[in-house]
């Protein structure tokens, strides 16, 4: 449909007109700004820590904030891998030798119910949230 | 010839050439969400008169649900 709305503005006379082609529902799994209509069912990205502990693949666990699980990003802010939140024997090596290569992701338009019942069926105490490029953007934490 | 453009140009344009969200789906879908700032001018409903919201001195960024 907005092919057709773009040709349709070229041919009204606007000169500089783009396509988003994969549009809203890239948007909203992107974790961008939206406005809802009230009453709308919850997503991830409403109850997600968008401020979680993070790291980079080089760094000694030494250097990492404790108590939480740590989320190993590359330069980009993409999701590499995953370190646990106890690395009290392991404090003198990196992250990446230590982590959970490829944690499982889901988008930020993930319905929340659904993903919290899966998560308990599962004993998973929590998800990342990730863009569709793998760009972290927050923690779901289960309880 | 209408530009396609992922969210990565999408946001720079939005953010360094002022370009304007329109989004050509049907009222019912547009109210139940959109993207922040977006003005609402549905493929049904375009035309001179409608399009005359939009500031023809800023690019035009047109969006509907997805790419299908």
């Amino acid at each position: 449909m907005s092919p057709r709305a773009a040709w349709r503005l070229e041919r009204l006379g606007f000169d500089r007109v783009y396509d988003y082609v994969f549009g809203k529902v890239d948007w909203i799994a992107a974790g961008l700004p939206t406005v809802r209509a009230p009453g709308g069912e919850p997503r991830a990205i409403d109850v997600a820590d968008r401020d979680p502990v993070t790291c980079s693949p080089g760094n000694q666990l030494r250097d990492v904030p404790v108590g939480q699980t740590a989320i190993v990003l590359n330069d980009e802010g993409i999701v590499l891998g995953r370190v646990r939140a106890d690395r009290s024997g392991e404090l003198d090596r990196i992250a990446e030798d230590v982590m959970e290569p490829g944690p499982a992701t889901v988008r930020a338009n993930e319905p929340l119910d659904p993903l919290l019942a899966r998560m308990e069926r599962r004993g998973v105490a929590e998800m990342v949230v990730t863009t569709p490029e793998g760009r972290l953007l927050g923690v779901v934490r289960r309880g | 010839m209408p530009t396609p453009v992922d969210r990565t140009e999408v946001l720079r344009l939005l953010d360094e050439e002022g370009a304007q969200l329109a989004e050509a789906l049907p009222r019912g879908e547009y109210d139940e969400e959109h993207l922040e700032g977006a003005i609402h001018l549905p493929l049904k409903q375009l035309d001179a008169e409608t399009a005359a919201v939009l500031d023809r001195g800023r690019p035009v960024i047109v969006y509907c649900w997805d790419a299908l």
